[in-house]
Order: structure tokens, then sequence, then C-alpha cells
């Protein structure tokens, strides 16, 4: 098969994958809406028993309010699962960076706590919205948080920023220092093909330092076109 | 509140039957509706202020329900319930005639609020006119 026709395949795989996981987390958030008021409507009930033991009560309470924190953290994952699903198909378009890094901080996170590593976010609030490929961007940084993650100590802390650059978006994953790890480097065969094709498709900027002696920075400029 | 007529018109019955009778305990007079065209009839017939509708259901969609009380009956007001992650659509519904939109799954408190707002709108609508 040419090179063209299985990046015809590819792309159609993906889009249909995209509206498969839109599909799916639409019926997955109808469930957790019937779970929701199911359980809204017990304790509903409860409060309006009499002759209940107080402490049965209480347990039954507590295991509704349980019920309710899961649900909006089972929400929170559906909805991260929904944008991405949406993005995709999507080709360029606007959108916010800090929504693209707290999703692959969701997705991520449970990678990370197998190792004891935590993320520390400090995001500009008021940043602009850019106009490029959200579905690469999510793919690049995924891709580097994924190695960074593989790579460095348990226990150590990942600092994810953004911010305004001219009139770009700058973001910057910071993290105790390897010796070995390569993300940046030229040579293919040592670093990441795909890495390096979503960054020139998407005119990214990528860089590297030492800001002291135990510490690695990576930081990416996003252009908006 | 508890003059306040709801119609909940959503295909996923036990989410519709439950959240009727939790607005049913709070003194609400709900009815409900599992298709979309069962929607528009019950409008009809049961003469709701509020209508919480469903955006997808397997008959009509929410839009094209939407669409045909707000025709057929402009004082009643429909709040949409969306599944969508990102309440996507959320100013198109309200271009098309809707009072507001709702994320499922649905902060109750959140809900009563927007139930209230609407009823005002309505009441303020045919004092009005």
């Amino acid at each position: 098969m040419s090179e063209t026709k299985e990046n015809i395949l590819r792309d159609n795989q993906l889009t249909a994958l995209g509206n498969l996981l839109a599909g799916y987390t639409h019926e997955l958030k109808n469930h957790l809406g019937i779970i929701n008021e199911s359980s809204g409507l017990m304790g509903d009930i409860l409060e309006m028993s009499e002759g209940v033991d107080d402490q049965i009560s209480e347990r039954f309470k507590k295991i509704i309010t349980t019920i309710g924190e899961r649900i909006a953290q089972a929400n929170t994952m559906a909805k991260f699962l929904n944008s991405l699903a949406h993005r995709m198909d999507e080709p360029d378009s606007t959108f916010h960076v800090n929504d693209i890094l707290l999703e692959n901080i969701a997705f991520l996170v449970r990678f990370a706590r197998l190792k004891s590593i935590s993320f520390k976010e400090n995001m500009q609030e008021d940043l602009p919205s850019i106009n490029n490929n959200p579905g690469l961007l999510h793919f690049v940084i995924f891709r580097l948080m994924q190695k960074i993650i593989e790579q460095i100590e348990s226990g150590a802390e990942i600092l994810l920023s953004s911010a305004t650059r001219d009139h770009d978006v700058m973001v910057t994953l910071e993290f105790p220092n390897v010796p070995d790890l390569s993300v940046t480097g030229e040579d293919p065969a040592q670093t990441d093909e795909a890495l390096h094709l979503a960054m020139t498709k998407m005119n990214l900027t990528l860089s590297e330092e030492c800001p002291g002696q135990d510490r690695r920075r990576i930081s990416i400029v996003i252009p908006s076109r | 509140m508890n003059e306040i007529k709801l119609l909940i018109v959503d295909d996923e019955e036990e989410f519709a039957t439950a959240l009727a009778e939790r607005l049913e305990i709070r003194g609400f007079m709900p009815e409900t509706a599992f298709y979309g065209l069962d929607g528009v009839q019950t409008t009809a017939t049961f003469s709701p202020d509020v209508v919480l509708l469903d955006l997808k259901m397997p008959d009509m969609s929410g839009i094209e329900v939407l669409e045909q009380i707000k025709e057929k009956h402009p004082a009643v007001e429909v709040i949409m319930l969306t599944g969508h992650g990102t309440g996507k659509g959320g100013a198109d519904f309200i271009e098309r005639g809707a009072f507001g939109f709702i994320m499922k799954p649905v902060n109750f408190n959140e809900l009563l609020e927007k139930i209230d707002a609407a009823y005002q709108k309505k009441i303020s609508g045919s004092q009005a006119s």
C-alpha cells in the first residue's frame, strides 16, 4: 500500500475512533445521570423517613455522599474523554492551551500515581486562545509527559506552566533532571519520530535547558496561525 | 414553587422517573414523556410551565422537539438537558428559543434555580401580554 493510502486509512481510523469515543462518553454520562438521580432520590427518601435509626441514617448519608463524589470524578473523566474524542478529527481550530494541559494531567494521573509522581500546575488564567491543531498538541504534551514519567525517579514532581509569549503561548514542563533523557534530539532513532512530525506540523518550537544542577526544563512555544 | 407544572422529556426512563419523583417531593407537579413526539403531544395536553428536554432521543432530536414546542406554545419555557461533555451547542439552544441548558449528570440545586428562573420568565411574559 502506498504511503498516501496508508495515511488516508489512518486518518479514517482516527476519525472513526473519535466518533466511537464521543458516542460512548455520551452514553457514559447518561448512566452517570441515572445513578446520580437514583442516589439523590435515595437521600430524599431517607430524609423523609421517620423512625430510622440515627446511626443507620448517618451511614447511608455517607454512602450517598461517596456516590456523589465518585459521580463527579467520573463525570470529569468522561468530559475530558469527550473533548479528546471531538478533537480527534478536528483540523486547526481555536482552543485554550490550559484545557489541553488539564486534560493531559487527568489522563496521566493514574500512570504518575504508580510511581508516586505528582503534578503541580502554574497556569496563566487569562491565557489567550490560539488557533492551531489541538489534537496534535494533546498528542505532543501527552507523549512528552509520558516519557518524563517513565524516566524520572519515583516520588518526583512535575511542574506544568503556561504563559503568554508575544502573541503565542508557551508551555513549560519542569522536573528533576535525568541525564539520559532525550526528547528533543534531532535523531529520530534516539528520540521520537512521531513527536517530531507533530511538532513540525504545528510549527512548535521546543527547547531544553537545565535551570539548576538537578533540574530539567522543556519549553514549547505554540504559535497561533 | 409548588404550582409549577413540569414536563420531563427523556428517553432514559429511569432518569426521568427518578428526577420526577425528586421534584414531586419538593412540591412540583411533574409529568414524564419518554419520546420526542410524546413530549410534543404531552405539552399540548398537560400545558406545562417548564419543559426539561433531553437533547438526544431515538425518534426526534431535542432540537426538533424544542422547535415544535416553541412554535405551538411559545410561552412554555424549555431547559435543555445535555450529556455532551463540553456543553457545546448552548448558544444554539438559546437561539432556537430554549431558556437555557443544564449538563448531565444534573446538579440538582442548579436545576432548581434554573427551573425557578424559567418559571419567573414565563410568569412575567404572561403578565406583560
